[in-house]
């Protein structure tokens, strides 16, 4: 009788633990494809109760701050990602997230430092050059800009990103004939780049 | 002056110990210095205006600000000695990011003081003509007024995140105090609503601002108890990657009546005690790829006597320099 009591529970504990891994999958899940049909609050709101759960749970705060970031509500997205950097200080996808939602704020300086607390850890990490380039870039920082380009294009030499902003920074700073070698390299990389055969149309 | 210049590095060492308080790279330094001349012609009394503007800004991130200032002003008179002023310039700015809305709001806080301000305040009075029907004598005085200013502005705006939009609402209340108790305090309240909004691709951006101003004491006004005034700014930039290039041109005019304002924008305080009835100005400024910053204005304007309805002009020429770092 023991044996079978004891069948049972653990019958009814795996039934009960597989339900509640179907109704977490399914909620994981419903997020994504609300995600793909471009309904990102409503596919942040089907995830809300796991934080509701758990409020700590990182990956469904990283997760709700990268959807509210996508439904352009990027005040609240910062939010979750400063509780994602509050439950681990040194999540480079938390702080890389954050640059995301500060630029569409044009909040460009605090970007700049997010991304250089990336560069921190990780020194060479491409995302974080990239977007604090494009904050050099929006703060009008040119021969701060063309410094970093010139750097980094040794470290990723087949870029047409880097590139663009070497260029630019180039332009910026009267030197037009680098900037037309960075441009034709551009065009190398990147044939038809509306900019490069802007710039070199002239 | 030494007063001010006190203040004026008292509110730099607050500026300083806010950053290092912050001991990171997040604050943004700027300083300027500015002058401003002005010539007047066909006034009674004025001859020349000589404003000297010194600046510094400090911005934490896109968080908040600080800013301090010291205006020189040196009037020179026809009927006196040159009359010299000294206002102190201090400011506070932060920004707010809510969810409601997509845009950045910003609340600022900005304080002209003036202990010792010098006006000329200009008396017209009327006797009857002898015998009957004969032509009243007018008799114009004028006579030198040591006073006190202070001005408090604190403004709410809006900016959106594609800084294509702005909107804001601006309040200015000045006094102006007095020893002489026939002259007596002066009140100016400045209500000035601010729009302003980017077109053809960014490259060109207009703005409204309407002033309202409601003047407290008839003495110092005479006859004159509320003005209100219309300024567009049409700002357009060039796509210039030159070295020290021509960045942007500005149209300015103003139009209607304008009387003790304060130009935010511009840091200025305008207080002459004469209407101001309109403003044409035309500049524009450089920049270079090392963060210097070279701006150049000139313009006409026009005031009115509220006493003796004598019309001037006053032509101006404003030119500075921004550095930042």
């Amino acid at each position: 009788m023991k044996k079978l009591l004891i069948k049972m529970m653990s019958a009814l504990m795996f039934v009960f633990v597989s339900f509640n891994a179907v109704s977490a999958d399914d909620a994981w899940m419903r997020s994504y494809t609300l995600e793909t049909a471009g309904q990102y609050a409503a596919a942040a709101q089907s995830i809300e109760h796991f934080l509701k759960e758990i409020p700590n749970n990182e990956f469904a705060v990283l997760r709700s701050a990268w959807l509210y970031y996508l439904a352009e509500n990027y005040s609240r997205s910062i939010k979750y990602y400063q509780t994602a950097l509050e439950i681990n200080k040194n999540s480079i996808d938390a702080m890389l997230g954050m640059s995301l939602p500060l630029m569409a704020q044009a909040r460009w300086r605090e970007a700049a430092s997010m991304t250089q607390e990336v560069i921190k850890i990780s020194k060479w990490n491409y995302l974080a050059h990239t977007r604090l380039m494009t904050c050099e870039d929006n703060l009008k920082q040119w021969e701060t800009l063309k410094k970093h380009a010139e750097t980094l294009r040794v470290y990723y030499p087949s870029d047409a990103t880097i590139l663009v902003y070497l260029a630019r920074a180039y332009s910026h700073t009267n030197k037009n004939t680098k900037a037309k070698e960075a441009y034709q390299q551009v065009l190398q990389r990147y044939p038809g780049h509306l900019e490069a055969s802007k710039f070199l149309s002239k | 002056m030494k007063y001010f210049i006190n203040r004026f590095l008292i509110g730099l060492m607050f500026i300083c110990s806010s950053i290092y308080a912050e001991a990171d790279n997040n604050w943004y330094m700027s300083a300027s210095a500015n002058i401003n001349f002005n010539a007047f012609s066909k006034s009674q009394n004025l001859d020349t205006q000589t404003e000297l503007g010194v600046f510094v800004d400090a911005d934490y991130l896109e968080n908040y600000a600080l800013s301090a200032g010291l205006i020189y002003q040196n009037q020179g008179q026809k009927s006196f000695d040159n009359i010299s002023n000294n206002i102190l310039f201090l400011g506070a700015r932060y920004h707010i990011y809510p969810e409601s809305v997509p845009g950045r709001l910003s609340l600022s806080l900005e304080t002209y003081t003036e202990s010792e301000n010098s006006t000329v305040k200009t008396t017209r009075t009327q006797t009857p003509g002898p015998g009957s029907g004969g032509p009243p004598t007018v008799t114009i005085t004028t006579e030198l007024i040591n006073d006190s200013m202070d001005i408090i502005n604190p403004v709410i705006s809006y900016l959106n995140y594609t800084k294509t939009f702005y909107a804001d609402l601006g309040y200015t209340q000045s006094e102006y105090g007095s020893t002489d108790p026939e002259i007596g305090k002066l009140k100016v309240k400045q209500w000035a609503p601010t729009i302003g909004f980017s077109f053809n691709d960014q490259y060109d951006w207009l703005q409204f601002r309407y002033y309202n101003i409601e003047l407290s004491n008839d003495a110092r006004s005479p006859g004159v108890t509320k003005t209100s005034a219309s300024e567009f700014k049409l700002t357009h930039w060039l796509n210039n990657n030159e070295n020290f290039s021509f960045n942007n041109i500005q149209f300015i005019m103003l139009i209607g009546e304008r009387l003790f304002a304060v130009d935010a924008d511009a840091r200025k305080v305008y207080n002459l005690a004469d209407m101001q009835t309109s403003t044409y100005s035309i500049g524009g400024n450089w920049k270079n790829a090392n963060k210097n910053e070279f701006y150049l204005y000139a313009g006409v304007e026009n005031y009115e006597d509220p006493e003796s309805n004598e019309n001037y002009i006053n032509v101006f020429l404003y030119s500075g320099y921004k550095k930042f770092w």
